[in-house]
């Protein structure tokens, strides 16, 4: 107990992030019981003293963060947003570490010309502007949540898998496998055995670190209208469908927009320290 | 006193004279509009979307043109013309003081010429069918002629077409830009890159094009129904709405067309309120349904259920009330439209109990794909349909599809609903019904929903042939009637366009075939 | 030097290659019949079909990208299908305008953010360096079009100082929104990287022993934090070009930026594969060079990297 104590002492903007994320998780899982109104449910106009309204309402005691063009609460899509987003983002950079690890392994083990073809198919992706990359995949494919997963997983594999080669070859060249080796000790076990337990920090890292850019280029894919099926509200297409009003119903994206930049934010800062504690060298790892 | 009476006269004269002043259209000034890409070019033969027609509409001129309000036909290049009994010979005269942009005098021989070319296969025009129904084209196309026999120049300025058979909308294809006249010396001059040089007869021509940023008109000064008020008419490719809008708030741009978004704000701005336009336009939305495939292709009551279950009025206050719901498939004040005819209101409990009819007491147990284009817009209202059809028990996903992916499933039926509109080709209630409703139009001509009833075929073929209006009135009320019973096309909504002008702009008339022509519009300075 | 020049330049042609062979199959798979797109929905049937023939879209793919290569090779990258002009002169006008947009954003960046990390890191754990911090992370939190969004409804809409977008001859006061807005997430970075740097070599045992011997710690200080701290803020600029370069499509389509940006983009939109194929050859091209250069830049100013 005392050591969180010391940590939230020592760390207090990161405490702070920490806290936030959980609650982020928190709505992610408990969306439904969050929610005050159905996401879904459509009203594009109401009448007020006798007048009539249309829609997007401003936010009141009934909407608290106002309603879009068809009448549906922000608020409740928000919360479910939060989910979507999330989900998105952990399954997409869950599926680039799986990828990437695989193929960083592989290639730092064996080297060679496995090495080498891997590294050079890193490059060509490399070379492609990311979110083009992702674009030409929901196109190929059509919109909806698993082509958006396999597009942010083909943008965020490259990075994951550098990362680990590199890892790879630090440990390979250390003395005591040399020494293991000398001693007549089984070389792969004992190779597969440290590589991953060297690898677990770089790959926390770079899951954690990974996921507020997969939420991000899920936003991006949305606004360009190649994201997630109609009507699956995520952060990002809430933000994309708003943007027309921002100067006359500045809260349809203002609370979807502070929702994802304060996830991000959190993300990035906790990340930066869990980068200082686990692995320092990740910053200059994989150029 | 005198002193003070003359005075006051002096005034009332200048007042009087400055009323006047301004409300006389004067020349010069430049009007910036917009259009969302770059047409890349203007070549009559080579035109195949809305993003062309807008400027090929003033730069292009034909044998007749449209009005600005796109409701008539006027004198064009032709300033008369007369048809057959028959309806199978037409005359056209060509007017004297008719020149092209680069000086030349118009002729029939241009005409001819320039017909030829886009009939010719050799020049890949997107639009050649407009000419399908003259005699000659089938053995010019096949090379078996060296020209099209049906054309013929009797004189320089007399020239004569003849068709198969009678088709009463020919008049109004015409009036398309791809009917347009172009200069044979230009095209012998430009080659390949006439499209982007192109030089027609139209009341503006082409100045400057940037690439992927603007395309610049100026007025043509031998334009024989007077030069245009405008010096220069340019258009800004912006495909963004928003940025549209912000442009014309922040004065930099004339004409923005209004999305939703901002249409509550504009109509109470006092800047801008009186500079608000509107137009029906010749569309009609609609669910066109796949009536090859089940369920929906073969159970009428399912249909029917759709139509009672939707919430057309939801969708027009998302709009703030700026369409019109469909009763049929053409719009109001147009040829055909029935104002009697019944509306379908939205019912629920008329649709469930129609589910019930229909063998799905308790919904239907499937989820069925709604393809549409890609526009935000559009999304949304599907999201209200969707809504809607959750309600009856009916689950759909909406699928954005993208252009070319999207006209293929269409055109080969690979989709079982999806949400499609059509603008009339030509101000003709044929150029709703030939291509959806006709049989013959299955498989790319446009009848989507691949739908076969004799009754309207031969409803639809005499149509095209009856030249009496009153007796062509009665015939495509008649063909509305049938659709709407049956339901291929779920007939939803016609759009009302809008736009915004910037208060210098005068006289400007949104065009209801999305063909906005300046020729009459004028600037304050 | 040069040998490792060329080492990398002839590198790169497989990846050239790689990438269009990717670019290629994606544009084939993509569905949707392209001779219908060209033709437009009114065309009718034989009119897609003899388009079809025209262009040569019957052929298997493989044949395809042989008649694409075999062009390519000689530096024909085929005609726009939309202008019917050839690419590479569409290429020419619109990569001049991006051009104008990086080069000033990064100049902002490198000076704006260097001179804020510089700062931060001077005047450790004050107000100051929390501010650029936050400034900084802001930056990079925000998703491009929603600052995009922000930036014109403050400047354009509240206050009319500010054109919404477009473009006249590129350097006037049209590429200040596009750049602010591009600027604050690099800015942000390079602020970060310096601060880092510069820390470094505040705490180095060379600045503590000046001090000690009563040299001016200022003048070896700045000697050393310039050839220290050089070397990760030019890395970075190359690194955040080839960043940025994602981030362009975004604004150039928001802003109207007439770039290469927008006219890769509106060539997938449009299914004009040779404009696609061309254009994103092009941009890995320039990525793929810039990365050379970052990286040969970073051996000539740092003494301790040879090439050999």
């Amino acid at each position: 107990m005392t050591d969180v104590k010391k940590f939230i002492k020592s760390e207090p903007t990161t405490s702070v992030a920490l806290l936030v994320l959980l609650v982020y998780v928190l709505i992610a899982i408990f969306a439904p019981y969050i929610a005050t109104h159905d996401p879904m449910a459509v009203k594009t106009s109401r009448q007020v003293n006798g007048e009539k309204q249309y829609a997007p309402f401003p936010p009141s005691s009934e909407h608290w963060f106002g309603t879009d063009q068809l009448g549906r609460d922000i608020f409740s899509r928000v919360v479910y947003g939060v989910r979507v987003s999330i989900i998105v983002g952990i399954i997409a950079r869950g599926l680039s570490m799986l990828l990437g690890v695989t193929l960083g392994l592989i290639s730092g083990y064996y080297g060679g010309v496995v090495d080498n073809v891997i590294m050079r198919i890193t490059d060509v992706f490399f070379s492609f502007p990311a979110i083009l990359l992702a674009m030409m995949v929901t196109m190929v494919l059509g919109s909806g949540l698993w082509t958006v997963c396999l597009a942010i997983m083909l943008v965020g594999w490259p990075d994951v898998a550098r990362l680990v080669r590199s890892q790879v070859l630090s440990v390979r060249n250390k003395e005591y496998v040399t020494a293991i080796k000398a001693l007549g000790g089984s070389t792969s076990r004992i190779m597969v055995k440290h590589i991953l337990r060297n690898c677990l920090g770089i790959i926390v890292v770079a899951f954690s670190m990974g996921i507020p850019g997969a939420v991000m280029y899920e936003a991006g894919l949305s606004f360009f209208g190649l994201g997630l099926r109609p009507p699956i509200p995520s952060l990002g297409s809430i933000i994309a469908d708003g943007r027309g009003y921002i100067i006359f119903a500045p809260w349809y994206s203002l609370f979807p927009g502070l929702a994802l930049a304060i996830f991000v934010l959190c993300c990035n800062v906790v990340g930066d320290t869990l980068v200082d504690v686990l692995d320092p060298s990740y910053r200059n790892k994989g150029r | 006193m005198k002193k003070r009476l003359l005075t006051w006269f002096l005034l009332g004269i200048v007042l009087i004279a400055s009323a006047a002043a301004s409300a006389e259209p004067h020349y010069g000034g430049t009007f910036r509009g917009f259009t969302s890409a770059d047409p890349k070019t203007l070549d009559p033969a080579a035109l195949s979307s809305w993003d062309q027609a807008v400027m090929a509409a003033n730069v292009l001129e034909g044998l007749v043109r449209l009005s600005p309000s796109g409701q008539e036909i006027e004198p064009g290049v032709a300033e008369s013309w007369v048809a057959s009994e028959d309806g199978l010979v037409w005359q056209f005269e060509i007017r004297r003081d008719a020149k092209f942009h680069n000086g030349d005098a118009v002729t029939a021989a241009d005409v001819k010429y320039s017909f030829e070319r886009v009939i010719n296969p050799k020049t890949r025009s997107p639009r050649a069918w407009i000419f399908n129904a003259v005699a000659g084209v089938e053995e010019f196309r096949a090379g078996e002629a060296p020209e099209v026999s049906g054309i013929r120049v009797r004189d320089e300025h007399l020239l004569e077409i003849e068709l198969v058979e009678a088709l009463s909308p020919f008049l109004a294809m015409l009036a398309s830009p791809s009917a347009a006249v172009v200069s044979e010396r230009a095209v012998d001059e430009y080659g390949d890159l006439f499209g982007q040089n192109v030089v027609s007869a139209g009341p503006f021509k082409l100045s400057e094009w940037r690439q992927n940023l603007d395309l610049t008109l100026d007025a043509f000064e031998d334009y024989w129904a007077g030069r245009p008020y405008l010096d220069h008419l340019q258009f800004r490719f912006i495909l963004d709405e928003n940025t549209r809008m912000m442009e014309l708030m922040a004065g930099q741009l004339d004409w923005a067309w209004i999305p939703p978004a901002y249409y509550m704000q504009v109509s109470r701005d006092p800047n801008f309120k009186d500079s608000i336009r509107q137009a029906d336009t010749l569309h009609v939305g609609y669910l066109a349904v796949n009536m090859e495939k089940e369920p929906f292709g073969s159970n009428l009551a399912l249909r029917q259920a759709i139509r009672y279950a939707i919430d057309e009025e939801a969708v027009k206050d998302s709009l703030q009330g700026r369409e019109n719901i469909a009763v049929g498939p053409f719009p109001p004040g147009f040829l055909g439209h029935d104002p009697e005819a019944t509306p379908y209101p939205r019912n629920v409990e008329m649709a469930k109990k129609l589910m019930a009819e229909a063998g799905y007491p308790d919904g239907i147990d499937q989820t069925f794909t709604v393809m549409c284009q890609p526009y935000n817009n559009l999304i949304k209202i599907m999201e209200i349909y969707q809504q809607n059809l959750r309600e009856i028990g009916i689950d759909v996903e909406i699928k954005p599809t993208e252009g070319g992916e999207y006209l293929s499933a269409l055109e080969t039926g690979n989709y079982e609903l999806a949400w499609a509109a059509t603008v009339a080709d030509y101000a003709d209630p044929d150029a709703f019904v030939y291509p959806l409703y006709y049989s013959g139009s299955i498989d790319g001509g446009g009848n989507v929903a691949r739908y076969i009833n004799p009754d309207i075929d031969r409803l639809i073929e005499e149509g095209r042939l009856q030249t009496d209006s009153k007796k062509r009135q009665a015939i495509y009320e008649e063909i509305a009637r049938i659709a709407q019973e049956d339901l291929p096309y779920i007939n939803l909504s016609h759009n009302i366009w809008v736009d915004l002008t910037s208060p210098k702009v005068k006289n400007h008339v949104p065009s209801a075939m999305d063909m906005h022509i300046f020729h009459r519009v004028w600037v304050e300075q | 030097m040069w040998r490792y020049i060329r080492a990398r330049v002839l590198g790169a042609i497989p990846i050239l290659l790689g990438m269009s062979l990717i670019v290629f199959l994606f544009l084939y798979l993509i569905p949707g019949d392209t001779a219908r797109l060209v033709a437009g929905p009114s065309a009718d049937r034989a009119t897609v079909e003899s388009i079809r023939t025209e262009m040569g879209l019957d052929a298997p793919w493989y044949t395809q990208y042989l008649r694409f290569f075999s062009r390519a090779i000689r530096g024909d990258l085929g005609t726009s299908f939309q202008s019917r002009k050839p690419v590479v002169q569409e290429i020419g006008v619109v990569l001049k305008r991006t051009l104008q947009l990086t080069v000033v954003v990064q100049l902002l960046s490198f000076f704006i953010g260097g001179t804020l990390g510089i700062l931060s890191a001077l005047w450790r754990k004050s107000v100051l360096d929390k501010v650029v911090m936050a400034f900084s992370v802001l930056g990079l939190s925000l998703p491009q079009f929603w600052s995009a969004l922000l930036f014109q409804m403050f400047f354009c809409a509240r206050l009319g100082l500010l054109p919404p977008s477009g473009y006249q001859m590129g350097w006037d006061i049209y590429i200040v929104l596009p750049a602010l807005t591009l600027t604050w997430p690099s800015a942000g970075l390079m602020a970060r990287i310096t601060r880092v740097a510069v820390v470094d070599v505040v705490g180095q045992d060379y600045v503590r022993t000046a001090r000690a011997k009563g040299i001016n710690p200022l003048k070896i200080a700045v000697k050393h934090i310039a050839r220290n701290a050089l070397i990760p803020m030019v890395t970075l600029v190359g690194t955040d070009i080839s960043r940025m370069i994602g981030g362009m499509i975004m604004i150039e389509v928001i802003f109207t930026w007439p770039g290469m940006g927008k006219y890769v983009y509106d060539a997938l939109i449009a299914k004009d594969f040779p404009a696609f194929q061309a254009s994103t050859l092009v941009i890995a091209a320039l990525i793929i060079g810039i990365n050379i250069l970052v990286d040969i830049t970073y051996g000539l100013i740092d003494p301790r990297i040879s090439y050999e």
